[in-house]
């Protein structure tokens, strides 16, 4: 079993009605408990302020967006699966998709 | 600033009426396995409510604070935990991802869910595979808020006997896989008649025993109504009458908890009773409970103990007492729960109906079985138609013994009082 690093890219600042954003959180479980089912192995979604991006020790940049916001990664999770197709597979039915672009990249085995 | 006594007063009203809920909802997150943790959560938010309340103000509404807060915290303790423990199965892994966790416990912190979450937990208290001692121990820790302590003080034993009746219902939850759920179908009807005998003998533990802690006693019956109350809100469990009839028999019993001396409608101390003392809404709630008894397949226990109950509240005075009435529920009462206590009230009423020769034959007949050796009633029943006959000598000699049984002073005097007219 290999893990992998889903990075979740762009953003979103639509404003979610409290009905849409149950909505989304009942896909986001389904997927997480029915599609994933125990392969999920930790994740959490970023803020988009409070970032800091250091370019050196002298260098610290504090305006964000660094990134235009289309690369901009809004969360990440690490889910474990077999081999780079079933990650791929899985992630394919992450309801985030379409709002956002996943990359899904192998984690190196120590 | 708040007077620190007062907040432990507040808290301590609060830790009775909240603690049950919050360990309830915190239960149905973590899992029954995890009861402990529940319990570790809500005594830190009980704490945390003491220290912030006593150096600032106490917030204009308390148990909403007490919610969010323990909301907080166990956030928190699912972080801390997540990787060596598993909770609620439904929602574990919702519950362990940073996208869905706080969503989820939103969902599952809402009043309706909160319900839900304490009606799980009678059924789980009450489960019949528990011995029936860890049952009342469980139900009082765990949904009115009693501390060790006050659970000892009820059941006249100490805190360490509590603890060890605590302590084997877990195992017992756990070495049994006993569900945090409310049973459906078939189970649902057997398995509420159980919680409303734990309901019932926690009532009578508080109505009839001989604890000297009057605040503790009637704590008990309130838990007790309080409990049923909850079995009313819900829609599966408000459908079975026998609910109804066991709210009807607290209420009419706790309507004559200010004017009673004597435990169990004891009939030979009635007439002293001031009926002025008697609370007439609850007399009114139990009389309404009576009304939504009716109607079921069967005549419990609980609608006979009610019924005769009634016939005491609605009566006037104590010469308007429909005896006849009464004498049919003990009867019935009898065959479908024959205890040495009934037949004793029976024989009591007995001497309305046929006169006191015919009590005195019944009672000796119960003094043969020896059950009620020890219970004053039996001998305080036999002084006073033994006086009723004129045989004075053999009047004098039970109401002695009678006395020799029991330290209660109201009843002593009746007694004394009974042997000097």
């Amino acid at each position: 079993m290999n893990q992998f690093l889903i990075l979740v890219r762009g953003s979103d600042h639509s404003v979610l009605s409290p009905e849409q954003t149950q909505k989304r959180m009942e896909l986001f479980g389904e997927w997480v408990q029915n599609v994933l089912t125990g392969r999920y192995v930790a994740g959490a979604p970023l803020e988009d302020t409070d970032a800091r991006l250091l370019t050196s020790k002298n260098e610290v940049l504090t305006d964000g967006p660094f990134l235009e916001s289309k690369e901009m990664i809004s969360g990440y999770f690490i889910i474990s699966a077999n081999d780079i197709g079933e990650a791929t597979e899985l992630t394919k039915q992450c309801p985030l998709l379409g709002q956002f672009r996943l990359e899904v990249r192998r984690l190196k085995p120590m | 600033m708040s007077s620190a006594k007062e907040v432990q007063t507040l808290v301590d009203h609060l830790f009775r009426h909240e603690a049950g809920r919050m360990v309830a909802i915190l239960t149905r997150i973590f899992g029954i396995h995890n009861l402990e943790l529940a319990e570790d959560v809500l005594q830190d938010t009980l704490r945390q409510a003491l220290e912030d309340w006593s150096l600032g103000a106490v917030p204009d509404n308390p148990s909403g604070w007490l919610m969010v807060v323990a909301k907080r915290k166990a956030i928190n303790a699912i972080r801390r935990e997540r990787l060596q423990r598993s909770f609620a199965s439904d929602m574990d892994v919702l519950l362990k991802s940073e996208w869905t966790a706080a969503y989820t416990m939103d969902q599952v912190f809402l009043e309706d869910e909160i319900r839900d979450s304490q009606l799980r937990m009678i059924f789980t208290c009450c489960h019949p595979a528990l011995p029936m001692e860890s049952q009342l121990a469980l139900t009082l820790k765990t949904l009115c808020g009693f501390s060790i302590a006050e659970i000892a003080t009820a059941f006249l034993t100490t805190e360490s006997t509590i603890n060890k009746r605590l302590y084997r219902a877990k195992e017992k939850i756990r070495q049994e896989l006993i569900s945090f759920t409310v049973p459906a179908g078939q189970s649902l009807l057997t398995r509420l008649d159980a919680v409303l005998l734990v309901i019932y003998l926690l009532f009578n533990e508080g109505y009839n025993s001989s604890g000297d802690n009057p605040v503790i006693r009637q704590d008990l019956c309130l838990e007790a109504i309080r409990l049923a109350m909850l079995l009313t809100e819900k829609t599966v469990t408000n459908v079975h009458p026998p609910v109804y009839a066991l709210l009807a028999l607290m209420c009419l019993h706790s309507a004559r908890f200010e004017a009673r001396i004597d435990n169990y409608n004891s009939l030979i101390v009635l007439e002293e009773q001031d009926r002025r003392l008697w609370n007439q809404q609850l007399i009114t709630r139990g009389l309404q409970f009576l009304l939504q008894s009716a109607g079921g397949e069967s005549v419990t226990a609980w609608h006979l103990e009610a019924a005769i109950a009634a016939e005491h509240c609605i009566s006037p005075d104590f010469e308007s007492i429909n005896w006849n009435k009464i004498y049919d529920y003990y009867i019935a009462l009898e065959k479908l729960k024959p205890s040495s206590v009934i037949k004793l009230n029976l024989a009591i009423v007995t001497a309305k109906k046929n006169g006191p020769r015919a009590a005195i034959s019944l009672l000796h007949e119960l003094e043969k079985h020896r059950a009620l050796d020890s219970y004053y009633l039996l001998y305080a029943a036999l002084g006073e138609f033994y006086q009723q006959v004129g045989q004075a000598p053999e009047a004098h000699a039970y109401f002695r013994q009678a006395l020799s049984l029991t330290k209660s002073a109201a009843i002593r005097e009746a007694l004394e009082k009974k042997m000097n007219r």
